[in-house]
């Protein structure tokens, strides 16, 4: 520790610090545009010279360590002469239109030009002008305005991971612009919206939408993914004008991905649904909520009557509220079934018993920050979690080492040490062979069965291993076995194990009992109910769907489709209403978005975190707890009567504050019953959702389907499969199913392996799809 | 007597080749380097002796330099030769790579050695296409003959020298741009500290000398640093190589011992005109202060002397103006080129370079304003001492010094709206 006096003031710093970290700790405010505390310090912007003592010159307080009994003064005239003469050199070839830029009112140019610049310029000659590109659809370009501290650069390259932006010419004539006319394409380039301390980089949506002054800010959560980041809505009258990151170190620290950023966009779409909506037989017809519920409640009973309790299912969005999933699950079993399920995405339910009472990882953000070895098993984190990419940079940063073992060759936005990729039929078999288990079928090539345990060995000689598991587990045909060599992995490396889940509340649907096997707070039924996929496959007779939209959310739309076809009576509650949903659905009672209520969403590491609504409701939606409650009233169910949502959630907390059962149960249980598929000569089917069509809400952001990822009409496979099937790239094929066929475009990727057909889930060309044998036909 | 040092190969038949290099004492420091000999401390400590100062414009004692690289401290260090001769004015470097590039190479080996680097890069303007293949033609003999590579002539010690041709950037002269711009990122100065001795090419500990420095190394070793001295005067040991340009009658490179009076340099480079007087001369570089004719007759060539006259040696190049000279051309020439060189880093400096031709350009046009003098005076008081790198002080010394010493003549030129100089 050291001593040294700022503006009088005595204070205690660790040597080496910056002077302005020093000062800012002391709430000195010294005034800077290049320097940002997420990044590496530049040192150009030159704005907060300050006043060393024994120095001749102004120094950088940014760059400038601190020593023993340094005394610096920030506001002296020596200073100040420094901060003004900078701020007019910044201020020269700026075009200072700022009653025309969005950045008015929010610029840190404008706010510091206040604080340090002088009341008129000596500059009377022409003004520089930069030519404006299109990087995308989410920001702007104004170049004119840039004061090229580089804050969007080192932020591309060092938080990113992608390096988009660069410059280029010198001096005055020096530009930040992508290379050759590139877009910008990191997912997580909104940021660079709030860390552009000017009107250059600014939102494209947003643009000459509002002033920032006259929005009202609201905290919310962005409930696209299990993360939860947080964020503030800023509305004004009923509108939501844009979507801007909230600080939470344990969440999303000062960033956001796009698409918590920009789904906004999707909230008052032309698709939200007005009313209720009943089909009769002269068509679709309008009701107030009274008759609306008052029907459904009959409609409902009539069926139950008819058909037993056992013919109904109950379905609901892993993106629901605590609060809707507590009272889904009390309506459900109130109709006598335990058919309710909101994991839509899996297909191997058959270690559920021994699940633990919620798939909550075992770890926070700052542990995978801080691990030194990092394994990814299954999962495509940089587009299931951009966010958790920053931290896992920031651990390669101290040192670590990553390892990924996928059923395809990602692009990883940070540094990978080893990975191995194999079909996906083979993930359970690699899984075993790093576990040393034994009684395999032996289908991996040695080189893969020497790298697995090489990468095995680099782990074991680690201190602090994480192992983070995702998407492409979860919806594994043997996602059981492959959990349970999952936890003995993490038992011998003695690592901590993060699940990426499905939905931004799957922690919260296990709690709430959104699960056919057990009910709220782990406590078992006395007999399993069935999942979401086999309630699909048995063909009931009625259906309860809330938050989903089945043919784009569900593992195996076709299933669903078939399935909700056949049934007599489905009740969907959802926001929007599509063409399809006309065509399965009898009853559709709009509910409102995480924008227009207050919930409850449990994220990935177990907090708790709430949301308040920005607006109200849009026509005459409801928020999805009062839908429930309202339903389950008029059903007579007991105990429906709730004031508030913050009732609900007291209850749902207080039974689980009683709970008897284990948070880890032992899961090594059911190693005996371990199950190996050999990799079949038939294509083995890799389906994923593209990044920004992951619900109803990203779904109808369009500028998050411009800038959507892996979801055109494609089916990729490795070029050695197209050769033998003799197929070429870019042809027009059909994928052929038992009961179905759909047609899309070939492509031939070398990222695929062998024996893959990888095809996008969500869009609507692959909404048919449905378990089973799929074969290729030319057509 | 001249061309003692780094020019002693000039006047021989095929003066770049290894055999004549050698005929002259060349590589025998090297070799008793090699059979361990000399130790890295008696390198240092003869450098010092020497008084050899950096010949690249800064003057720091080069001694010194190479003693913040310790040879002990482990792990990968490099010497780095800064040939990115960008200067205006300034020739020097090229010619001796040109005709003497066995002694470049020489010099970075002994470096090498008594810093404890294994390898070493000669980093070389964009435009000295043809010194870079005399440098590499040279470069393959040393290595031929054995004189360079791993293991030198069955010894444990490893010396590799690569030459590398930059883009033309005039900023990666200074050194922390020359590091980036070799590691190939863009070259802009690094923020210093840390200094190359701590954290230079590709982080690693590296120092970073002028090609005249480095060459005049061999000899200072093989002849004595009171040898060398004694060519100079007491604070600025050895021979310089002034590059004369300008209004004289026969320009060209001169290496003659630092303390020639500039009268005599004047002479060797042929005159002035006849009918001509002497009104100006910027004698270290473009970057220097401007002195008044009939000060600088009064000034001998040394890094003192200079001082003391109120500009600096620099690198030694001698633009000589004669009274047919406009000074406001001059200085608007001058403007322009630190307008293009500047990197954009800096606020100050990629916004004031622009200004100042902006204003300059309007005054040459006739439609100067009051008060511009003092505004120009501002901006490069403005842009001094403000920015990362010396590039700031390069814009703002002449703007300073030209005006201060020729105000008449831009106070006319605003005023009446043409020069004071009729040709």
């Amino acid at each position: 520790m050291v001593k040294i006096v700022i503006d009088g003031h005595e204070l205690q710093a660790s040597a080496g610090d910056m002077i302005i970290e020093v000062a800012d700790a002391a709430d000195i405010y010294i005034p800077r545009f290049c320097y940002h505390k997420k990044l590496s310090i530049a040192a150009n912007c030159r704005m907060c010279l300050v006043d060393v003592a024994n120095n001749g010159k102004s120094l950088p307080a940014c760059a400038t360590p601190v020593v023993e009994g340094m005394q610096i003064s920030t506001k002296s005239a020596k200073a100040l002469y420094s901060q003004r003469s900078v701020m007019e050199f910044l201020l020269i070839n700026h075009p200072l239109d700022c009653p025309i830029c969005d950045q008015g009112g929010e610029c840190e140019l404008q706010d510091l030009s206040m604080g340090y610049g002088w009341d008129s310029s000596k500059f009377t000659e022409e003004k520089r002008v930069v030519a404006d590109y299109n990087i995308g659809p989410f920001i702007t370009t104004n170049m004119t305005r840039c004061i090229h501290c580089t804050r969007c650069i080192r932020f591309g390259k060092e938080i990113a991971g992608v390096q988009d932006l660069g410059l280029i010419n010198r001096g005055d004539d020096v530009e930040v612009r992508t290379y050759v006319d590139e877009t910008v394409k990191s997912n997580l380039s909104g940021n660079l919206i709030d860390i552009c301390p000017v009107g250059a980089l600014n939102s494209k949506p947003y643009a000459f939408q509002a002033r920032s002054w006259e929005l009202k800010s609201t905290a919310s959560i962005a409930p696209h993914d299990c993360l939860g980041a947080n964020i503030f809505l800023h509305t004004r009258e009923q509108k939501i004008f844009r979507v801007v990151s909230k600080d939470n170190q344990q969440v999303n620290d000062i960033w956001l991905s796009d698409r918590d950023r920009f789904s906004y966009l999707g909230i008052q779409h032309s698709e939200r649904l007005p009313k209720p909506y009943f089909k009769e037989s002269n068509g679709w017809i309008e009701k107030n909520w009274h008759d609306a519920l008052t029907l459904t409640s009959a409609k409902l009973k009539i069926n139950i009557d008819k058909y037993t309790p056992k013919q109904v299912a109950g379905i609901i969005s892993p993106n629901s509220t605590f609060e809707e999933l507590y009272l889904f699950n009390k309506l459900i079993r109130a109709l006598g079934t335990n058919n309710i399920d909101h994991r839509i995405r899996e297909q191997d339910f058959s270690d559920q018993e021994f699940q633990p009472l919620s798939p909550t990882s075992m770890m926070s953000a700052d542990d995978l920050q801080t691990s030194d070895g990092i394994l990814i098993v299954g999962s495509n984190i940089g587009v299931e979690q951009p966010l958790l990419t920053i931290d896992i940079k920031s651990a390669i940063g101290n040192g670590a080492k990553i390892y990924v073992i996928n059923p395809i060759d990602h692009k990883f936005n940070f540094d990978i040490a080893e990975k191995i990729i194999v079909n996906s039929a083979l993930l359970p078999q690699l899984l075993a062979v790093m576990g040393q288990y034994d009684g395999l079928p032996g289908e991996l090539a040695n080189s893969i069965v020497n790298e697995a345990r090489s990468i095995f060995a680099s782990l074991a000689n680690c201190k602090k291993v994480s192992i983070v598991t995702g998407a492409h587990l979860y919806q594994h045909k043997h996602a059981s076995t492959m959990r349970v060599l999952l936890i003995e992995l993490q038992k011998q490396l003695s690592a901590k194990l993060m699940y990426l889940t499905q939905g931004a509340n799957s922690t919260g649907a296990w709690l709430a009992g959104c699960i056919p096997h057990r009910t709220t707070a782990g406590e078992i039924v006395s007999s399993n109910g069935l999942s979401a996929l086999d309630s699909f496959k048995e063909n009931l007779q009625t259906y309860i769907l809330f938050g989903i939209e089945p043919e784009l959310d569900c593992l195996y739309p076709g299933n669903a489709m078939n399935a909700l076809k056949q049934a007599s009576l489905v009740i969907v509650c959802s926001p929007y209403i599509t063409e399809q949903m006309l065509g399965y659905a009898d009853i559709v009672l709009p509910i409102a978005t995480f924008a227009e209520t207050d919930g409850t969403y449990i994220n990935l590491f177990g907090s708790k975190q709430k949301t308040s609504p920005a607006i109200l409701p849009i026509y005459d939606c409801k928020p999805g707890w009062e839908v429930l409650r309202d339903l389950g009233n008029s059903l007579d169910i007991a105990g429906m009567e709730y004031q508030s949502n913050q009732e609900v959630y007291q209850e749902v907390t207080d039974v689980l504050q009683q709970t008897k059962y284990s948070n880890r149960s032992n899961l090594n249980k059911t190693t005996k019953s371990l199950k190996f598929v050999s990799q079949s000569a038939d294509l083995n089917l890799l389906l994923e959702w593209p990044e920004n069509s992951v619900d109803c809400i990203t779904r109808r952001s369009y500028a998050l389907q411009q800038a959507n990822t892996f979801s055109k009409p494609l089916a990729y496979i490795n070029p050695e499969d197209a050769d033998r099937l003799s197929l070429i790239d870019g042809e027009q094929i059909i994928l052929v199913q038992q009961v179905c066929e759909f047609p899309l475009t070939l492509s031939v990727e070398q990222y695929v392996p062998k024996n893959c057909l990888y095809i996008p889930l969500g869009i609507e060309a692959t909404s048919n799809l449905t378990e089973g044998k799929i074969e290729i036909k030319k057509c | 007597m001249a061309n003692e040092v780094c020019f002693r190969t000039l006047s021989l038949e095929d003066p770049t080749s290894l055999s004549t290099y050698e005929s002259i004492g060349g590589y025998s420091t090297w070799k008793s380097i090699i059979k361990g000999e000399l130790t890295a401390i008696n390198i240092v400590e003869e450098l010092k002796k020497s008084c050899l100062r950096g010949r690249g414009g800064a003057g720091f004692p080069t001694g010194l330099k190479w003693s913040f690289l310790n040879k002990d401290i482990p792990g990968q260090k490099y010497v780095v030769c800064n040939s990115d001769e960008g200067e205006p004015g300034t020739c020097k470097d090229r010619d001796i790579m040109r005709y003497n590039p066995h002694q470049v190479i020489e010099g970075l080996a002994i470096a090498g050695f008594a810093m404890g680097a294994d390898t070493g890069y000669n980093y070389l303007r964009g435009e000295y296409i043809e010194p870079f293949s005399v440098m590499e033609h040279a470069l393959g003999e040393a290595y031929s003959a054995g004189l360079l590579g791993k293991g030198v002539m069955g010894s444990s010690i490893t010396f590799n020298l690569y030459n590398h041709l930059g883009a033309g950037s005039y900023i990666c002269g200074e050194e922390t741009a020359l590091l980036n711009s070799l590691e190939g990122g863009r070259g802009l100065p690094r923020f210093k500290p840390p200094f190359p001795a701590n954290f230079g090419l590709y982080g690693k500990p590296t120092t970073v000398n002028n090609t005249e420095s480095f060459a005049s190394v061999p000899v200072i070793l093989e002849k004595g640093a009171k040898w060398f001295l004694e060519l100079g005067t007491d604070n600025s040991g050895g021979t310089k190589i002034f590059s004369v340009s300008g209004h004289v009658m026969k320009p060209g490179n001169f290496e003659v011992g630092l303390g020639i009076p500039f009268a005599d340099l004047l002479s060797m480079a042929g005159g002035l005109a006849t009918d001509r007087t002497l009104k100006a001369v910027i004698p270290g570089g473009s970057s220097m202060k401007i002195l008044a004719g009939e000060i600088m007759m009064q000034v001998n060539m040394d890094y003192d002397s200079l001082r003391n006259a109120g500009s600096s040696l620099g690198s030694g190049a001698v633009i000589i103006m004669d009274d047919t000279t406009c000074m406001v051309s001059v200085l608007l020439r001058l403007a322009e080129f630190y307008h293009d060189e500047s990197c954009g880093q800096c606020s100050p400096c990629r916004e004031g370079t622009g200004w100042l031709v902006k204003i300059l350009n309007r005054i040459i046009k006739g439609q100067g304003k009051k008060g511009d003098l003092d505004t120009l005076v501002n901006i490069a008081n403005n842009i001094e001492g403000r920015t990362i790198c010396a590039f700031g002080e390069a814009v703002a010394w002449p703007i300073q010094s030209f005006i201060d010493n020729f105000h008449d003549e831009f106070a006319f030129f605003v005023k009446e709206g043409h020069s004071m100089i009729i040709n």
